[in-house]
């Protein structure tokens, strides 16, 4: 590999070799050309970023670099076993800092493929519509008691019957013996 | 002012000529006359601000004051354009550095034939084979090609472009299996070295400190395997453009000293 020229900064003594870490450049369409965002390992400072990206890509920047570190929010369990979801393991995952360099030229990322048919898009946006309607019905897997839309609408029409007299309330939900409700008449 | 009203209090007295009799702490009001007021504001100018921004932030938005006016007049400010369509185009280089985070083709991402594209990762029956320089040359393609999927990865998910996941993922745990293969084929290596190592320090035939002491490196004793035509020969510094002959084709045949050790043509200049 060729050997960087020599950097526009102080470099510091230590030598690393073999590093195991992954640096990712991020598509930010709102922000300016003249400059990049890159999610970098949480460990990482201003300093090695610079100094990676001078060693290993040769990318010349600007002065200033802005990092922030992404508080991620609290979730459950990942669902790898369908038949074993795992409610009720709460936590956080850890955080991920994110870095903008200014860049001496500017760099337009390339545009989107028109058509998404060889990621299959359209079918797998449709999957995922249905899979969420379907939790949803079912109760979702969320700690808190939600109730799905279809069922809030029908329980409102009930409200209204019972308080204009329409209806009659009766104790234990009106269930007969053959499990007729309240309301099936 | 308390004094005004005791001065008219003493002049009303003295007009009706009627003696007042003044306590002794008040004695010398009477000869001691106020020249000027006791505050040193003057009522004229307290009433104008001269701070013409007070109360006026950016921050928190407030706006102008009353008839305040600026350098610049709002009409001349420049406009930004919101249409993406409008906007003048950039010419990107070609050969930006950034470029090195996607692939030859230029794409945002892979398609999904690209990714699940035949390709193993090297044994250490390979990599047996390579010296300090092209390990550590084939280290650095590795992390790089990581960097190149992890930001097709996150754009592909950020855009929810659908399949291409689980070849990804193939993809990057075939690249970890040659690094790993890479540090396994090194530390065989430092192992083989210290073992070595341990092995010359009891060794009578062999000198760790040659270096240092300018003797030589290995004298084989007289009981070694040797043709009795031949005399034994103690082993020196050897000249350089021999030296670098020999390192020529010890990375072309054998396997080298760990990176650690100091190289051959460095131990011969020392």
């Amino acid at each position: 590999m060729a050997m960087a020229a020599a950097a526009p900064f102080k470099v510091g003594m230590k030598e690393i070799y073999l590093p195991n870490f992954t640096v990712c450049l991020k598509h930010t369409p709102s922000q300016p050309p003249t400059s990049a965002s890159f999610l970098v390992p949480l460990w990482f400072s201003k300093l090695d970023l610079r100094d990676y990206l001078h060693n290993v890509y040769s990318l010349a920047i600007g002065p200033t670099i802005r990092s922030y570190v992404q508080q991620s929010r609290i979730r459950q369990g990942q669902v790898k076993d369908p038949a074993r979801p795992q409610y009720k393991r709460w936590h956080r995952p850890r955080a991920t800092k994110r870095m903008t360099v200014e860049l001496e030229r500017p760099f337009v990322w390339p545009a989107e493929p028109e058509d998404f048919k060889p990621w299959n898009k359209e079918e797998n946006k449709m999957a995922d519509q249905e899979q969420s309607a379907m939790q949803e019905r079912l109760g979702g897997t969320k700690d808190a008691l939600t109730i799905p839309t279809e069922r809030r609408v029908k329980m409102r029409e009930q409200a209204k019957a019972l308080l204009e007299g329409r209806e009659r309330w009766r104790p234990g939900g009106g269930r007969g013996v053959e499990g007729i409700g309240m309301f099936s008449r | 002012m308390s004094i005004q009203p005791l001065r008219s209090a003493l002049q009303a007295s003295s007009f009706n000529n009627a003696s007042v009799i003044l306590p002794a702490f008040l004695v010398p009001s009477v000869f001691h006359v106020q020249s000027s007021s006791f505050s040193t504001t003057s009522h004229l100018e307290g009433r104008r601000d001269a701070n013409r921004n007070r109360g006026v932030s950016a921050l928190r938005r407030t706006g102008l004051r009353k008839r305040q006016t600026l350098s610049v007049k709002v009409e001349d400010l420049p406009k930004p354009v919101l249409d993406p369509a409008q906007r003048s185009k950039i010419e990107v280089d070609e050969n930006h550095a950034l470029w090195q985070f996607f692939s030859r083709d230029k794409q945002p991402f892979y398609a999904v034939e690209q990714l699940s594209a035949p390709g193993r990762p090297w044994t250490v029956e390979e990599l047996r084979r390579k010296d300090w320089e092209d390990l550590h040359r084939l280290w650095w393609v590795c992390v790089k090609e990581r960097n190149r999927l992890a930001t097709e990865a996150y754009e592909r998910e950020r855009v929810n472009a659908g399949y291409g996941e689980y070849e990804y993922l193939k993809r990057v745990v075939a690249i970890k299996r040659t690094q790993r293969a890479i540090k396994h084929t090194l530390t065989e290596r430092w192992y083989g070295w210290e073992e070595a190592r341990k092995v010359a320090q009891n060794d009578p035939e062999v000198n760790l400190n040659a270096i240092a002491d300018g003797g030589a490196a290995y004298t084989p004793s007289r009981k070694s395997k040797r043709n009795k035509d031949e005399k034994p020969e103690a082993v020196t510094a050897p000249d350089p453009a021999l030296v670098e002959a020999a390192v020529a084709e010890d990375l072309r045949t054998h396997v080298p000293l760990p990176p650690d050790q100091p190289s051959i043509e460095n131990r011969a200049r020392a």
